[in-house]
């Protein structure tokens, strides 16, 4: 069990090294001129700009040397500077983690337990109306461009009934909370401001939401499958038939056998939750690291997009790291090495 | 503690399962009863039905089943209790055993958490000690070693027998006046399946349980049970005290399970075995069920299903039962069944 | 006579053709006969200015007119023209690339397996989006440079699920057959080891044609791939957020990739559930 969480855990740097490699290569040589993909078209006027760039990542040297000068900075922590914050990229990206990761954990949270519930529904409905039911709203969710479907929330809910906020974090009138965390929900609470809190999750209802169905489709699916597979157990019959009720059945002994494949699904669907921020996040506004990174994708800017990048897979590499030992741990034929 | 009253009486038992390709008969009408302190042997062959039979009196059957007649357990009619009402005599008073306990365990709960559970869903006033030490005792009545330690563990870590025992332990938690063993030692080997019915012995003496065993092994009914019902096709085919049974019999199925046990000091280097496999249910044969495979079947076999009725010492369904006084199944030279 | 072939041919597929599927498939046909034929029906050209700007819906207009003048129900329909194709072909690239470097990894073994491997490791080390978006945003913006980076993000997963179906079929029985009998490598490949492994991918690929429609569309909204004035999907309801309030504009496009990735889901469903009746009910 260690050995293998120590395989994994040195696969990663490996890994990231391949990740920043073939970053390097789109950053820098892609385009033929490194300089015009690490300065804006207006810095490229500027010979003195140009002269630093050129000094800070060895454009004048021979490929290789440029590689390791590469690493050697994102090492340090240079990741670039963005053409259009003028600020290093990591600060960047550091300023804008939090409102991210607060609204991928609201919506993992949601996404799961829903996704959670719809299959259980389906599974023990088999056949039935609900099943189809709740498979097809599942399906949906999965189907419709997130974006769109943020924005026709949006339309509804904001616009036309007008019971829930627009875009944005929070009242456009109001104040940030102290900073503590970054987390305007915590933030606020941490504050005792009451009012704030609940500007905040209102303003979140509608993102997280959307982020939330996207994810169903695929939770549900796992779900339903495996919940059909445990109820087809003896043990089922057996807990039955010491008198134990239904519900107590499904929670306790079904949903116990059905919590393993589960969390490996839902820590893979990282992927849908960085998809999801990159497009929630410019249809709603909210000022996280998607956001930056679709505007920088459309100012082209370059070291913004690429530092992103390289974060991203590292993050995405991590938490596949970590589901796959927390699936390593629920099961105890693996933990205890059967 | 002689009571007139049958701890479980069951009268024309039906079950037919319902699904998209039609409906299956599992059940053809059974009755029976179980006195207090007997052990019921129940023999048949896979797709007998008894297994499901059994189910349907423990109300464990999926929805698609549609079961019709009467179970009285107690006194009381279990079909068409509510599941609330089931659920409280399930467990309790009414318990049951299934065949391989590596499956009718959860994997990922504590052995010792599953025996409390059993406990504790008809005991929620004990505290967490009292129930802790309720396990223990009943790992104790069930001869597991090191109890405490044992109850701490997975069910993938006790060896075949022991898993076995746990599940009855599991069964005795709450003291039940009858015990349902379906099949209980088909799974493990040969040598443990001695020590589990031992088990079931001893716990018959101690308690004065009620035991229905089913199985196919008619060795471990002529050893353990009281009175024995074979069961083929969904139907009763003969019933009776064991002796009477298995020295008297009147149906030529059960003469032919008889005749099939090996023994000893046999000679043949053939073992017997009936012609044929028992009939899906699908597509049951006209009149008795057994015919198809019958050394003696006449022609109002394949007509006329037999009704079961009294022959002698036991009850058969079979039109020939009168004639079939110790007729065994004519091998080569006309040998008796030994006793 | 012929009408009894079409009935004993439908009574052989009668698993696969559900009610889903065949809505799917009712669904995807509608899409390629509009994308084929638009040009002779459509009721205004979808790159021309024919009236006022931004109006809503009516019954000269049945989507109304976005911000240019331009008829939203043409370009809606119109869009099916670049979608469609487009993922298609991304995919089945794809498939294509993946499943023959798979292939060739799972059948090489050693130098070439480890080497391929690496590959895919790497490019799934990467969360799809972001390297689409790294990808098309190095190439340039234009629907060409997007479907290579799409296909770039897409290879591996094919890749390694031939491998995988490579590494399971080489011990069967006919392909040692075919060893012992001394067939090329090559042949050995596309005769004995591809054509048995053809199902989990056929699934696949056609869950991931709507994936890749939605992929394409999540692009051109970032700005990359579609560039104006193509009436693509994903573009046209970027053009529906700036203009938020005229909703009709984001509507038709979205509700035609929810329709196209629903019906190709249903079918890759209908598809999986024939395949392996294990996992359906």
């Amino acid at each position: 069990m260690l050995r293998y969480i120590i395989r994994r855990l040195l696969a990663i740097p490996l890994l990231v090294f391949g990740v920043v490699t073939i970053c390097f290569f789109l950053a820098h040589n892609i385009k033929g001129d490194p300089l015009s993909s690490l300065l804006s078209f207006r810095q490229l006027g500027n010979p003195e700009i140009v002269a630093a760039t050129k000094a800070r990542w060895g454009l004048d040297k021979s490929l290789p040397e440029q590689y390791f000068i590469y690493i050697k900075n994102l090492l340090a922590g240079d990741f670039g500077t963005s053409f259009r914050t003028r600020r290093p990229v990591l600060e960047d990206i550091a300023d804008r983690l939090p409102a991210t990761l607060e609204l991928a954990i609201v919506s993992l949270v949601i996404g799961s337990l829903a996704g959670i519930f719809l299959g259980m529904l389906a599974a023990y409905y088999r056949n039935q109306l609900i099943d189809d039911g709740a498979r097809l709203f599942a399906l949906i969710g999965s189907s419709m461009p997130v974006f769109w479907s943020g924005l026709i929330l949006l339309f509804i809910f904001s616009v036309k009934l007008q019971i829930l906020p627009g875009p944005g974090r929070l009242d456009p009138v109001t104040d940030i909370p102290p900073y503590v965390t970054g987390m305007f929900t915590i933030d606020s609470l941490l504050a005792g401001d009451i009012d704030k809190f609940l500007d905040a999750v209102r303003h979140m209802i509608l993102p997280a939401f959307v982020m939330a169905w996207s994810m169903m489709g695929i939770i549900s699916r796992i779900v339903r499958a495996s919940m059909l597979d445990v109820l087809n157990q003896e043990y089922i019959l057996t807990a039955r038939s010491k008198g134990a009720r239904e519900l107590r059945v499904i929670m306790n002994h079904a949903l116990r056998n059905v919590m393993i494949p589960t969390l490996t699904i839902i820590g893979f669907s990282f992927a849908y939750l960085i998809t999801g921020a990159v497009l929630v996040e410019t249809i709603f506004s909210w000022p996280g690291v998607g956001y930056y990174a679709v505007s920088s994708t459309r100012a082209l800017d370059f070291p913004a997009i690429i530092g992103v990048t390289i974060i991203g897979a590292t993050a995405f590499l991590v938490t596949n790291l970590v589901t796959d030992i927390s699936y390593a741990f629920a099961n105890p034929k693996i933990r205890l090495g059967r | 503690m002689a009571e007139s009253a049958p701890l479980i009486e069951v009268e024309d038992l039906k079950v037919v399962f319902m699904s998209r390709m039609g409906e299956l008969e599992a059940v053809r009408g059974i009755s029976f009863r179980v006195e207090r302190g007997q052990v019921f042997g129940l023999a048949g062959e896979s797709g007998s039905g008894k297994s499901v039979a059994m189910l349907a009196v423990m109300g464990l059957l999926p929805p698609n089943a549609v079961v019709t007649g009467s179970v009285r357990f107690n006194g009381v009619e279990l079909l068409g209790l509510s599941s609330r009402e089931l659920s409280s005599i399930r467990g309790a008073q009414l318990a049951m055993v299934f065949q391989d306990p590596l499956t009718a365990l959860n994997p990922v709960i504590k052995v010792g958490q599953q025996v409390m559970e059993a406990i504790k869903l008809h005991n929620r006033h004990l505290s967490r000690r009292e129930i802790e030490s309720r396990a223990e005792a009943l790992f104790d009545l069930v001869s597991i070693p090191q109890p405490a330690q044992r109850l701490k563990q997975y069910p993938h870590e006790f060896s075949g027998g022991m898993r076995q025992r746990a599940m009855i332990a599991m069964a005795m938690a709450n003291d039940p006046e009858l015990l349902i063993a379906d099949e209980p030692t088909t799974a493990l080997d040969v040598t443990v399946q001695a020590q589990i019915l031992q088990v079931l012995e001893n716990l018959r003496e101690a308690t004065g349980i009620g035991v229905i065993l089913i199985t196919h092994d008619l060795g471990m009914i002529a050893s353990t049970a009281h009175t024995v019902t074979v069961m083929y096709a969904g139907g009763i085919v003969e019933s009776g005290v064991v002796d009477d049974v298995f020295y008297g019999s009147r149906h030529p199925y059960t003469q032919g399970l008889l005749a099939s046990l090996p023994k000893i000091d046999q000679e043949e280097e053939k073992l017997f075995s009936i012609d044929g496999a028992p009939p899906s249910l699908h597509f049951l044969p006209s009149g008795c069920a057994f015919h198809p495979r019958c050394v003696h079947v006449k022609r109002e076999c394949l007509t006329e299903e037999p009704v079961l009725r009294s022959v002698d010492k036991v009850l058969s369904a079979c039109h020939l039962a009168e004639s079939l006084q110790n007729s065994p199944i004519i091998r080569e030279e006309n040998e008796t069944v030994e006793r | 006579m012929r009408f009894l072939r079409i009935r004993s041919l439908l009574k052989k597929y009668d698993h696969l053709l559900t009610i889903p599927v065949i809505i799917g498939a009712l669904i995807i046909l509608f899409w390629v006969i509009t994308a084929l034929s638009i040009d002779l029906w459509q009721p205004y050209d979808p790159l021309e200015m024919v009236s006022r700007r931004l109006q809503p819906p009516s019954t000269k207009h049945l989507l109304g007119t976005d911000a240019l003048g331009r008829d939203v129900f043409s370009r809606t329909l119109h869009g099916a023209r670049h979608s469609i194709p487009i993922a298609m072909m991304v995919v089945i690239s794809a498939v294509t690339i993946g499943s023959l470097l798979g292939a060739v990894a799972g059948y090489s073994g050693k130098w070439i397996d480890g080497f391929v491997m690496r590959l895919v490791d790497v490019t799934l080390a990467f969360p799809p989006i972001l390297l689409a978006m790294a990808v098309a945003a190095a190439l340039g913006p234009g629907l060409r440079n997007a479907s290579i980076a799409m296909v770039v993000v897409w290879w591996p997963v094919y890749a390694r699920l031939m491998r995988a179906q490579t590494l399971e079929v080489r011990e069967r029985d006919h392909v040692e057959a075919a060893i012992a009998s001394g067939v090329s490598r090559t042949r050995l490949l596309f005769v004995h080891i591809l054509p048995v492994c053809w199902t989990p991918v056929l699934i696949n690929a056609t869950m991931d044609f709507g994936q890749a429609v939605l992929l394409l569309a999540s692009l051109s909204f970032i700005g990359l791939g579609a560039t104006p004035p193509t009436p693509e999907w994903g573009a046209m309801i970027s053009e529906g957020a700036k203009f938020f309030y005229y909703w009709w504009i984001a509507l038709g496009p979205g509700v035609s990739i929810l329709l196209v990735v629903l019906g190709f889901n249903f079918i890759g469903d209908g598809l999986r559930d024939y395949f392996d009746p294990r996992t359906s009910d």
